[in-house]
């Protein structure tokens, strides 16, 4: 199985030597993402909380931070709730409910890495539509 | 070495239940060593909550798609959950499928099960890929 995986093995001595970054910071910095910047609509702060190039995953936009502020002040504010987080070393794993991503409700996994103040260095996300109906009887939260 | 906590074994244990199941194509042998009831599901694809349901829906694909296979790109564990951030392909060719999963471990075993998933463009804004 060591072929398929990269490093998921990541242990806690190698997060930690790798990045020191405190969880009260990394808390810090996804609570003005998401409260004062997408819910707020407080685009200006996004330089803010980010560090170097802003390394840029999601496809739809280049790397920095200019792209993504112009969104957020065009939408005037991105609604969203929180819904669960998983932080381990420097990456952060955010569960997110996106009221109106493009026009849908969509579910979304937010992916951060962050530096040792706490500051995002790379982006990564997963975004899908909700659908109508489910096979099951949950939510997809 | 240090002693392994909780949250290193829960993600061992996970990344070993999605390898097993997918990569070596035993998801029922998986399902009966890592999930347990409720296995609640949110993915709205699955046809029910429980290991049945996880079943059926991965047993689905392997008919469709032969070559499936998955590459785990990252894995964190933080109390009981541990997320994961997947490249599924369904063959070669297929430029695949970004996925992020999120599982919840009570007492060694997956009891919920929420994920999204994303097909991967051919071309990027910012020319990196989506892993």
């Amino acid at each position: 199985m060591e072929s398929a995986l990269e490093s998921p093995f990541r242990t806690q001595e190698e997060a930690m030597s790798k990045s020191p970054v405190e969880r009260a910071l990394i808390e810090r910095t996804l609570k003005i993402i998401y409260d004062q910047i997408f819910n707020g609509g407080r685009a200006e702060l996004l330089p803010t909380i980010v560090a170097g190039p802003y390394i840029q995953h999601n496809p739809l936009f280049p790397n920095g931070t200019e792209q993504l502020v112009g969104y957020i002040r065009q939408a005037k504010s991105v609604p969203c709730e929180v819904k669960r987080v998983a932080v381990e070393g420097d990456l952060a794993f955010v569960h997110v409910r996106y009221l109106n991503w493009a026009g849908k409700e969509t579910a979304g996994v937010d992916i951060f890495r962050f530096d040792v103040d706490g500051k995002i260095v790379e982006h990564w996300d997963v975004l899908q539509p909700v659908p109508e109906t489910a096979n099951n009887p949950n939510t997809m939260f | 070495m240090a002693t392994r906590t909780v949250e290193e074994k829960n993600k061992e244990l996970v990344v070993e239940f999605y390898e097993l199941a997918i990569n070596q194509r035993k998801p029922a042998e998986s399902a009966a060593k890592y999930i347990e009831h409720p296995y609640t599901q949110h993915n709205p694809e699955v046809p029910h909550n429980g290991p049945a349901g996880f079943i059926q829906f991965i047993e689905a694909m392997f008919k469709k798609h032969p070559g499936l296979k998955v590459v785990i790109h990252k894995a964190v564990a933080n109390e009981n959950f541990v997320a994961l951030h997947v490249h599924l392909m369904r063959d070669e060719s297929d430029p695949g499928i970004a996925v992020a999963e999120f599982f919840r471990i009570e007492n060694g075993k997956i009891v919920e099960h929420w994920d999204v998933m994303q097909p991967v463009p051919g071309k990027t804004a910012s020319g990196n890929s989506m892993f």
